[in-house]
């Protein structure tokens, strides 16, 4: 009875997928909360290395925040700063602070120099916590924040004799900042209609499509009111566009939706996979991060087509594992795998193949599984407890097949029902160990990767990512996510009119992600806001408040 | 010469884990549409360097009389009081013990004008790897070579190798001494050591009667496994600069064993404790047992004493001390065991028989001129640098 | 070790006289049990916690006896040196009631929350956060959580509902962060307040002005978050007014020399685990001693454990699945390989806290330490007839060397006690089946 109970919700579940989702998730979030966000690892280096330069050395891990709806971006609207948190902003904050007005950077960080550099100099410290502070807390700062600022560096030159060092101790504060590491949007109200400010509505663009909190001229354009008329919003979205930091938010967003964080606790049995090495495991993520911003953004092209490109970048190492040539070996160079290759899009990429593996065989249950995540938005339950899994293994040396073996497992009713979903794709991608290695056979025998994804059927992994590509659940989940992680939260069923004209339009651009994200960035749901406890949080009338600050 | 489909298979199924055939995959399906396959191709780099030998762990058997003395063993025997060692690094201003020459001839530099004192005990034993070198069956002398005693390969056969006897029973060279372990150190980390061996033209991989075979000099530095050997199936450039490293030669494939022609003078760069020289191999031969992720052999040829002498006086005698050698006696050795290229004018031999053990992982061998062959397929976009 | 308490005592001893030289160390001012200081103030008592994945194999690991005189099955053999300085609880139960079942997440959910979730969010925070904020929240940092997983994600300790505490994971980072150039070393000979710290706590005074503006706006519900951040920020500025003030020195802090970049080896092999763990263990193990927090979790690998038998193509967590019962031994033998190098990871983890000394006793005498993991039999991933150990005296408050049959009743029996142990006033702890105000009193003196 037990085991009817799992195979039923387990095939319900999928089959209801998107509904009942949205079901659930309506229950949960009310579809414009706009909740604060806190600042994640990305977005804090994107962020200051803006505005800081790249030789200044960035901290490599805050703390990790949990992953919601599929997507760390959401868990971003609910993360707290624990103590243990705190302390690695505090840490990441000191040691930037320390770099900034290092001598070897100081001199082109600084607008101005100090009358001396054993004295405070107001003049010059104003002026860069004005630049600064406009930057970090996406505002020009108030009179009140910048009298503050001086003074402190102030003091702090004085009792440290040293003028850089009291600008060091003031900015390593500012980078604790609420102000700065929470993103909480300010509202108003404009003919009645609860709005974003205009500051808001450049911060929701930046983090969208450059993953970073907005560059001065975007500022500029919120402070000049023209980021609140249409011209303005469709200048200020095509510049974003063009930019190279354009990469940054799509690579970004991928990364998030490939769940690539695993990548730092990925690690292979080197007995099994020698070849497997640290640089492997980084070139392989790095493969296809590049790959996906090569296509989509530089090269504009078909979403569904990073299923099937054979186009990608490989560095000597990851050629190593693919078994391939390269004619450069010390740098990453383009490549492009023949026609009839085996490989050939994302799944068949080392670093698909290799993350949802064991660390020392293939699974074609977890590469299953993560095709219906990630790339349908489908769940897949987890495995029910309580099944005496050793009942199925049998070691029996005649089973040399993952499909074999998986055959034996499925003879339990508890366990089929999943199994059903997840492993005739996965075992389309056995012909690759569990390093993304190709192999011809296994233990000896043939290995056969047929199989089916709904109605499509396939002899092998090409095929599989072909059914994957064509299939009309894959543009529609990238919509799904990408909406979800523009409105830092999980869409629901409030969404649908949302959610079915950006996929139409997403269909009619021929699935350019740059369109989608256009489309996105335009329309007045990404602006939206919800009044927070019956209020807006700036009243219309605040919004003359004499502000302080570079406008260029 | 066609890879058939069988062939094929086999071959695939000769693909390990995390390795590579050089073959590319991307050329083998060609082979099943119908076109006539091309031979597959083995691309291998060098990943270790012993010299060969029936070596022992305590030396016991090869050396009875235990290990040579060295150049501070040979200085004290020479000056014995400490009052005339005293005088003599003084007068030479040198605190090594080099200069022990009648007139302050350094040891290392002139061995002719030392001679050291205590007795220097060549390698015993009778079997190592190896060819032979000079045709006979018992190393007597011929109108070439000099006479010396033979070692027998596994199978029996009389080889050549008396590079063994001088050095078999100096510390810094055997197996975990200084000078090995200083190449072996080096191999990985100095590309001067890059020797890249590519096989053309294999039909079969276990029994082939001619196969080509290029030796060249490589570019790209090779990278430890998780397994304490090194990663098989990267891409390794000729280096095409240096012509006159590469190096062609023709071969056969016997049991799954490369075995190689002789090649009139086969040079390749290598260092040895941070000097960088060319060995020159002389009548060299290649013999290479394949394995699925490499091949592991040797190498056997003669080497003229003069240049033999001076590359190692350079790497080997200026750390006399710490390498426990004494280059005189190694000087020595080296003309008493010379067995080749004997000088009709004074009967001496002035080259010497030896073998060193290689291993090699595969590599994918590539070559700048091809370059824009394989642009073709490489998509638009130009190349970074990596992060 | 109160801040007052301390002072007083420094001020009856040496007469109120300017304090300018090293001082005597701790133990001189214990009184002559050196279980309390000379004024009586008892020797504070710290919790700790240690988590392992995937359960055990009961024929190999629950002793057939209770009581006193419990033998040690094979699995659990590294722990019989240690008998009578831990507990060990068996026959526990993780009620799911009707919520949903999440394999390697709803058993210690309910160990540390007493409540099954529903979600992969918590209903609370974890019960250690509640023992420090009773007990820890004057130290330098009010907890420390650590990992030998070499993964900042693999933390049981949340601060709220959604928000894990980072784990430490690297031991170089981790002693950079306990005893680098910012270690108020107790036992330092020279004290001088830094400038520095003064004028950073004047930055985050300021800094902390803003929050008005941000908490308006946001909701209610975002308020509760920014709270947090804030008492954040307020024991950051509590850590700059420690660095202030003279620490007062403690015989037993006495950190040891830093790990170097090459220790730090990512991966998951066995042995890389065990000797991640030795090292996070005497770094936690010295932070306490030098009281640098009285709140420490450790955890030996993730609860999906993915820990690898070098050789053996499955890690921990397949393992449990797919090897099949030995029929000699009775269970699975190379899982059971797997729960034995947690156990001496374990009995490691305990002995590091006995072997040092203070007062009359050893530090571990003034700890409780729980360890829990997050299934009962690792093959079937059953939340039932779990396995808990405690270790420590308490102070004095907690009986060791006892093998206790729970006879089926919640894990929520452990949380609670533990909770009054620490002196956290609660009347009951867990929801639904797990709802208990009973006391494990067999352990309790």
């Amino acid at each position: 009875m037990k085991s009817k109970f799992v195979w039923l919700a387990c095939t319900v579940g999928l089959v209801l997928a998107s509904a009942t989702a949205i079901a659930q998730q309506k229950s949960e979030t009310q579809p414009a909360a706009a909740r604060a966000r806190l600042i994640t690892q990305p977005q804090y280096v994107n962020t200051l290395r803006a505005i800081f330069g790249p030789n200044v050395k960035y901290p490599s891990a805050l703390a990790p925040m949990n992953r919601v709806g599929g997507l760390v971006e959401i868990g971003a609207s609910a993360a707290v700063v624990t103590g243990g948190a705190l302390d690695r902003f505090d840490n990441g904050a000191r040691s930037i602070a320390k770099d900034v007005f290092d001598p070897s950077h100081r001199e082109y960080l600084m607008p101005c120099r100090p009358a001396s550099e054993m004295k405070p100099d107001d003049a010059c410290a104003r002026k860069f916590f004005a630049q600064v502070g406009r930057l970090l807390f996406r505002r020009a700062l108030t009179e009140k924040e910048l009298k503050a600022y001086t003074d402190i560096a102030h003091a702090s030159a004085v009792s440290l004799g040293d003028f850089y060092s009291g600008m060091s101790a003031t900015l390593s504060g500012m980078l604790v900042a609420p102000e700065f590491i929470y993103v909480a949007p300010a509202t108003e109200v404009v003919r009645g209609h609860s709005q974003l400010t205009a500051n808001a509505k450049a911060v929701r663009l930046s983090m969208l499509l450059w993953n970073s909190y907005p560059d001065s001229e975007l500022l500029t354009a919120a402070e000049n009111g023209s980021l609140n008329t249409d011209k303005g919003l469709v200048k200020q979205v095509d510049r974003l566009l063009a930019s190279p930091r354009l990469a940054d938010g799509v690579r970004n967003f991928f990364a998030d939706m490939l769940i690539f964080e695993s990548f730092e606790t990925l690690a292979k049995d080197a007995k099994i996979y020698p070849s497997f090495t640290t640089q492997v495991t980084n070139d392989s993520k790095e493969q296809t991060l590049r790959t996906i911003v090569s296509h989509l953004v530089d090269e504009n092209l078909d979403y569904r087509d990073i299923f099937t490109t054979r186009k990608t970048f490989l560095t000597n190492d990851l050629a190593a594992v693919y078994g391939v040539a390269i004619n450069d070996p010390d740098r990453w160079v383009p490549y492009e795998f023949p026609a009839n290759s085996r490989r050939g899009g994302l799944l068949t990429q080392i670093s698909f193949l290799a993350l949802y593996s064991h660390p020392g065989r293939s699974s074609p249950t977890r590469r299953g599984r993560a095709i219906r995540e990630i790339f349908l938005c489908q769940k897949v339950p987890d495995p029910p407890p309580n099944v005496d899994f050793s009942a199925i293994e049998n070691p029996d040396p005649t089973i040399k097949t993952a499909r074999a073996r998986l055959t034996a497992h499925s003879a339990n009713p508890v366990c089929a029902g999943c199994h059903k979903i997840t492993d005739p794709i996965g075992l389309a991608l056995e012909s690759f160990d569990g390093a993304g290695s190709y192999r011809a056979d296994e233990n000896g025998a043939v290995i056969d990767t047929s199989g089916k994804l709904n109605d499509a059927s396939f002899v092998d992994a090409t095929g599989l990512e072909k059914a994957l590509h064509d299939n009309p659940s894959t543009p529609s989940c990238l919509v799904q996510r990408m909406t979800s992680y523009a409105l830092g939260r999980q869409v629901g069923a409030d969404d649908a009119s949302l959610l079915s004209d950006v996929n139409s339009k997403f269909a009619a651009s021929g699935y350019r992600v740059k369109d989608l994200l256009r489309v996105i960035a335009m329309d007045k749901t990404f602006y939206a806001a919800p009044l927070i406890d019956n209020k807006p949080t700036v009243e219309k009338a605040d919004a003359g408040t004499s502000k302080v600050g570079s406008k260029s | 010469m066609a890879l058939g489909v069988s062939s094929f298979f086999r071959f695939l199924t000769g693909l390990q884990v995390g390795t590579s055939r050089v073959a590319l995959l991307a050329a083998l399906p060609l082979a099943l549409v119908g076109t006539p396959a091309s031979a597959e191709t083995i691309g291998l780099v060098m990943t270790s360097f012993h010299l060969a030998g029936p070596f022992t762990n305590d030396g016991k058997k090869e050396c009875p009389q235990g290990l040579n003395p060295d150049n501070r063993d040979n200085f004290r025997a020479q000056y014995k009081t400490p009052e005339e060692q005293k005088e003599i690094l003084i007068k030479y201003g040198s605190t090594q013990m080099h200069y022990r020459g009648p007139n302050g001839e350094s040891d290392t530099y002139n061995p002719e004008a030392v001679k050291d004192l205590l007795p220097y005990y060549d390698g015993l034993g009778t079997v190592s790897v190896g060819v032979n070198l000079d045709s006979t069956k018992d190393g007597q002398a011929t109108d070439k070579t000099c006479k010396h005693a033979k070692f027998a390969n596994e199978s029996g056969d009389a080889v050549d190798n008396q590079l063994f006897r001088v050095f078999g029973c100096v510390k810094a060279l055997r197996p975990q001494g200084l000078y090995d372990s200083f190449i072996t150190m080096e191999i990985p980390q100095l590309v001067v050591n890059r020797w890249l061996v590519e096989i053309t033209g294999v039909d079969d991989r276990t029994n082939d009667n001619q196969v080509d075979v290029t030796i060249a000099h490589g570019l790209d530095e090779i990278v430890p496994d998780g397994n304490g050997g090194f990663v098989a199936g990267r891409s390794q450039r000729v280096d095409e600069k240096a012509a006159s490293y590469i190096q062609h030669t023709k071969g056969r494939i016997v049991n799954g064993v490369l075995i190689t022609d002789p090649m009139p003078e086969l040079r390749i760069t290598g260092s040895g404790i941070i000097e960088v020289f060319e060995r020159r191999f002389k009548d060299a031969r290649l013999q290479l047992k394949l394995t699925p992720t490499g091949a592991t052999g040797f190498v056997a040829a003669y080497h003229d004493v003069q240049r033999f002498y001076r590359f190692h006086a350079k790497s080997l005698g200026l750390h006399g001390v710490a390498a426990n050698v004494s280059m005189p006696s190694i000087y020595a050795s080296l003309l008493r065991n010379a067995d080749g290229d004997k000088d009709p004018a004074t009967g001496q031999c002035t080259s010497i028989s030896g073998v060193y053990t290689m291993d090699f992982v595969n590599a994918n061998i590539v070559r700048q001129s091809s370059k824009k062959e394989v642009a073709e397929v490489i998509s638009k976009g130009a190349a970074t640098a990596r992060p | 070790m109160n801040g007052l308490s301390r002072r007083r005592v420094l001020r009856g001893v040496l007469n109120g006289g300017a304090v300018t030289v090293g001082l005597p160390l701790l133990n001189y001012y214990l009184n002559g049990n050196g279980t309390a200081f000379a004024d009586g103030t008892p020797l504070p008592v710290r919790f700790g916690t240690w988590s392992w994945g995937l359960g055990m194999s009961p024929a190999a690991f629950v002793p057939k006896k209770t009581g006193k005189d419990f033998e040690f099955p094979e699995e659990i053999e590294a722990l019989a040196p240690l008998r009578d300085k831990i507990n060990l609880l068996t026959n526990i139960t993780a009620f799911r009631d009707n919520s949903q079942l999440m394999c390697h997440f709803t058993g210690w959910a309910i160990s540390r929350t007493g409540n099954a979730p529903n979600s992969r969010n918590l209903s609370s925070e974890t019960y250690d956060i509640k023992i420090a904020n009773q007990i820890s929240r004057s130290r330098r940092f009010k907890t420390l959580t650590a990992n030998a997983a070499a993964d900042a994600r693999v933390s049981f300790s949340y601060e709220d509902p959604n928000t894990p505490n980072p784990a430490e994971y690297s031991p170089v980072l981790f002693y950079s962060r306990l005893f680098g150039p910012e270690f108020p070393n107790p036992n330092a000979k020279e004290f001088k307040p830094s400038p520095r710290a003064m004028s950073r706590k004047s930055v985050l005074s300021a800094v902390m002005q803003e929050m008005d503006a941000v908490n308006k706006r946001v909701g209610a519900e975002d308020r509760a978050r920014l709270d947090q951040y804030f008492t954040g920020l307020r024991h950051l500025e509590h850590q700059f007014d420690q660095q202030l003030t003279k620490p007062e020195p403690i015989a037993a802090c006495n950190p040891p020399a830093a790990p170097k970049d090459s220790d730090m080896k990512l991966g998951n092999e066995s042995p890389l685990v065990i000797q991640r763990h030795k090292m996070m263990t005497d770094l936690l193990a010295m932070a306490v001693a030098c009281d640098q927090t009285r709140v420490i979790n450790m955890a030996y690998c993730a609860m999906l454990s993915n820990t690898i038998k070098p050789g053996y193509e499955k890690p921990h967590h397949t393992t449990t699945h797919e090897e099949p019962i030995d029929e000699k031994l009775g269970y699975q033998p190379n899982c059971s390989w797997f729960t034995r190098r947690c156990m001496e990871g374990f009995a490691s983890y305990v002995q590091a806290f006995a072997n040092i000394k203070e007062g009359d006793g050893t530090l571990l005498d003034n700890m409780l330490i729980v360890a829990d993991t997050d299934h009962g039999v690792a093959r079937l991933h059953s939340l039932d007839g779990m396995p808990v150990f405690t270790a420590g005296r308490a102070g004095g408050k907690v009986k060791t060397g006892l093998h206790i049959d729970m006879k089926g009743t919640t894990i929520a029996r452990v949380g609670y006690t533990a909770l009054r142990t620490m002196g956290v006033d609660v009347q009951k702890f867990g929801d639904r089946s797990n709802t208990t105000s009973d006391l494990i009193s067999d352990i309790l003196v």
